[in-house]
């Protein structure tokens, strides 16, 4: 899963670059090293550890083939998930650098779609499953809802970059499908160690407290609900301004002839991602579902949740120090 | 990979600040990838870059070789797809052709180019340069130490990993990957082992005195012929950039 640099468009992979750069900081803050600082050679060896078992490959039985650890979910549930994220985007910049797996520019995309999906979002599951179902369940549900949310992101990212002329929905049903294989394939590896771990050296499970509570992830799953589908079925009638301006003038836009004017809307139409809630070229749809306002919703949903996250972290952070 | 790793560790010569590769690496990769999906030619003389260094540095094309195969796999599928999804014919130079051909043909030429910069800064630069160049740009010292500690220890433990796996297929010759059912323990073992080796490193770490503050790493002096060379370097790709639209 893991995005080139060719791609991706350099807005996508430096607007990545900063999303990481801020949960990375704020993974740095909350792991408060000083005062754990045995955990700093513990981190760096766990990283290498990641690579070392990927090496060991285990027979998936009845399909002849073989499949290994992808390591992010293993890593949360060993060094909680602060550390676990800083770990993977430390081993992801190795991979990108040594082994030309996965790009630099599209450094930022792969620390998302496989460190911040797995440590935010598979593993707070994970540990509320455990609580309730044994080990395997919650390791393959949490692996497979890592990995499809990071599938979903890389075809989210690949579209908004505009390098290929891909339909939105072969690619996601492309996707999506064998990142549901792997996923459960990654929960069972994930299980398998854990579980053995569990039994020879029980102490090393972490207790570290995860960031979300119940409230934040209802209202997360609401907004991802209401902006991914029910976007779709919104009405296409004018807004209330709209109507008020199409009652007056006759139009519901209206349009400037200046210079300045015309300028700026094409820069601002080059610039826009997603200029009215759509796909750039445009998007298909499933029945009732339009893709590319479903995608434009849950982009949408991403981008503020990042922009009140981060002002609010900022100033925890402050107090904190 | 281990062998290539140490050979080319003894090979390289530091000519170039690490803080300038890694500014001109990244410059380069952002140029690269900025082009349209139909800029094949224009694409093309940005390779002087990569080959100048490789042949200038005498680079281990067996090394490069492996790794941009290793690169191909996910960038070929996504381009292959491309012949399905694009029917228009576009001419080029004489010829006219499927557009999906040139699209695909972009990708390629993107995807090594951008993995040839980022080898080209590997093999030319020691981590422990880079470490220092990325302190220098500011990047947190926790990560760096990390970078610096994941580094050391990955190939300590691949070689470990070669070794358990070969123990066990020399001991199942008939079974073409591990079982499930063992997998579990062999990778669990080597998990207790490497938390073994992070105690043990802790500790002697804190035997010479280690604290994440006072861990040295060097930060070379960067130079104001260096920094001229990287200003005009990182100057002639965006011009280059700018001018070919």
């Amino acid at each position: 899963m893991h995005m080139a640099d060719a791609l991706i468009s350099p807005a996508v992979g430096i607007a990545m670059w900063g999303a990481t750069a801020g949960v990375a900081s704020y993974s740095l803050k909350k792991i408060n090293m000083e005062a754990d600082e045995k955990k700093l050679p513990l981190m760096g060896v766990l990283g290498a550890f990641v690579f070392a078992a990927q090496m060991i490959n285990f027979a998936i039985p009845g399909t002849g083939s073989s499949g290994h650890l992808g390591g992010g979910l293993l890593l949360a549930a060993l060094l909680g998930p602060y550390a676990a994220f800083l770990t993977l985007a430390v081993v992801l910049f190795i991979q990108a650098l040594f082994f030309a797996d996965g790009g630099l520019l599209a450094f930022g995309c792969n620390v998302f779609n496989l460190g911040f999906y797995t440590c935010f979002i598979a593993y707070p599951l994970y540990r509320r499953l455990i609580r309730r179902t044994n080990i395997w369940f919650a390791s393959i549900i949490a692996a497979v809802v890592g990995l499809q949310l990071g599938a979903f992101s890389v075809v989210v990212q690949t579209l908004l970059s505009e390098k290929v002329e891909l339909p939105f929905t072969t690619f996601a049903l492309f996707m999506q499908p064998i990142h549901l294989a792997i996923g459960i394939v990654e929960g069972i590896a994930t299980a398998a160690v854990i579980s053995f771990v569990m039994k020879a050296k029980p102490e090393l499970s972490t207790t570290t407290n995860t960031p979300t509570n119940r409230l934040i992830g209802t209202l997360g799953l609401l907004a991802l609900l209401i902006g991914g589908i029910f976007s779709s079925i919104a009405s296409s009638k004018p807004d209330g301004l709209e109507w008020s301006i199409f009652r007056t003038a006759g139009t519901e836009e209206l349009h400037a002839t200046t210079t300045l004017h015309t300028t700026l809307e094409r820069l601002q139409q080059s610039l826009a991602l997603l200029p009215d809630y759509n796909l750039k070229n445009g998007g298909a749809s499933i029945g009732w579902l339009d893709i590319g306002t479903s995608v434009s919703g849950i982009v949408g949903v991403f981008i503020v949740t990042i922009a009140l996250f981060v002002p609010y972290m900022m100033k925890k952070w402050r107090k904190e120090t | 990979m281990i062998d290539v790793h140490v050979s080319n560790m003894k090979e390289r010569r530091h000519d170039v600040h690490p803080l300038s590769m890694l500014i001109i690496t990244f410059t380069y990769i952002f140029v690269v990838a900025s082009f349209h999906t139909y800029a094949f030619i224009e694409l093309v003389p940005l390779s002087v870059y990569p080959i100048t260094m490789i042949v200038f540095y005498r680079l281990s094309i067996r090394h490069i070789k492996r790794v941009l195969l290793a690169s191909l796999p996910f960038i070929t599928v996504i381009g292959a797809s491309q012949l399905f999804f694009i029917h228009e014919h576009v001419s080029f130079f004489h010829w006219r052709i499927e557009a999906g051909w040139l699209v695909f043909a972009t990708l390629l030429v993107k995807n090594t180019l951008a993995v040839l910069a980022a080898t080209v800064l590997f093999l030319t630069t020691p981590i422990e340069q880079l470490a220092g160049a990325l302190l220098s740009l500011r990047i947190p010292r926790l990560l760096v130490i990390q970078l610096l500690l994941t580094h050391r220890y990955i190939f300590l433990l691949l070689e470990e990993a070669k070794r358990l796996r070969q123990a066990y297929m020399l001991r199942a010759s008939q079974h073409r990957a591990i079982q499930l059912s063992v997998w579990g323990s062999l990778v669990g073992h080597l998990l207790l082992r490497t938390f073994e080796r992070a105690e043990r490193v802790y500790e002697a770490m804190t035997l010479r005195g280690f604290s994440i503050q006072r861990m040295h790493i060097k930060i070379e002096r960067w130079t104001t012929k260096e920094r001229i060379y990287t200003y005009v370097t990182v100057i002639l790709f965006i011009v280059y950039r700018l001018v070919v639209i």
